[in-house]
């Protein structure tokens, strides 16, 4: 018993240590796009450019959303002014991957940005 | 007769408001600018934003620009258009040739619509006799670019009475000068589609 509770002790203390943001923390969410779940958030720097994927699933009817990533530096500060949105038409059930690269080498972080689009 | 008062009251004031309404003109707001622009099928400001952004960001990682040791010199060719609607390629490339510059990885020599301007600058400075001579730019120290960049864009239009499709695709190159490879090339998509 005192084992699985000392297990769990540490465990916990982990996630609490982790300065890395969920991936719900990462999104913003604007207007009605409940429907649409994120089900994978990665980065990687490939040839010095910070370079995110993100997977969005749609659970209801046909939806049109509009996304765009935000490019955070150092102290969070963004690293240009705000990406264009743009628009991705996702059908019912499918799955679909987004990929988004910094605009300079100086992006070590990123959010991602979901909008309703009409 | 007292109804019929009051109605000629009321009409009066009726018409005296739609006469106010019809007056004031349009309402004007400002909106968005990188908000998404749907109001017809035609080439528009989203679209030049998209193919802007996908094309530099793909530019930025290619080996040719994050390999080089100091930021290479690159110059804005031509980007034809071959769709049927007019559309102001030089307003693509310009926003590429910002966004690659604000990156801090890419330097650009003068293009070729830029020369005259430029050809003018060092001959008044160096021919006028104006100048003190420690100042003047000299001529014959111009950098010449060690890419080029060139592309094109093309559209497939289909319509019947009810639906308007539109196809566009843009295509980017990145030509070394001197060997004449192309270093890097990328496509941008993008499908449109009125109904009514």
């Amino acid at each position: 018993m005192k084992k699985y509770l000392a297990i769990i002790l540490t465990a916990l203390a982990l996630a609490a240590c982790s300065s890395n943001p969920s991936m719900k923390e990462m999104t913003v969410r604007m207007g009605d796009t409940d429907s649409i779940q994120i089900t994978d958030m990665r980065s990687i720097t490939r040839n010095g450019i910070l370079t995110a994927q993100v997977t969005i699933q749609n659970d209801s009817k046909s939806n049109l959303v509009a996304y765009r990533f935000k490019w955070l530096g150092q102290n969070g500060m963004t690293v240009t002014d705000e990406e264009a949105w743009k628009p991705v038409t996702i059908g019912k059930g499918q799955t679909t991957v987004i990929i988004g690269i910094a605009p300079t080498p100086d992006a070590t972080d990123f959010r991602f940005e979901l909008n309703q689009y009409k | 007769m007292k109804i019929s008062h009051q109605t000629f009251h009321l009409s009066i004031l009726s018409l005296a408001m739609g006469l106010l309404v019809a007056c004031s003109g349009p309402q004007v707001r400002y909106g968005d600018a990188k908000q998404i622009e749907t109001v017809n099928a035609d080439y528009g400001s989203t679209d030049l934003q998209m193919i802007a952004e996908a094309m530099t960001r793909s530019l930025l990682q290619s080996k040719a620009i994050s390999g080089s040791k100091d930021a290479p010199i690159v110059t804005l060719a031509d980007v034809k258009n071959k769709t049927s609607e007019y559309i102001d390629t030089r307003v693509i490339t310009d926003k590429i040739r910002t966004q690659l510059l604000k990156s801090g990885q890419v330097r650009f020599a003068v293009s070729i619509s830029e020369m005259q301007n430029q050809t003018e600058e060092l001959k008044r400075q160096n021919q006028s006799g104006l100048y003190k001579n420690s100042t003047i730019s000299k001529t014959g120290n111009m950098q010449g670019a060690q890419y080029r960049i060139e592309g094109s864009i093309a559209s497939i239009v289909k319509t019947n009475k009810d639906v308007k499709d539109v196809y566009y695709v843009f295509n980017l190159n990145l030509i070394n000068n001197e060997s004449g490879l192309i270093e890097w090339a990328d496509e941008k998509e993008i499908r449109k589609t009125a109904t009514r």
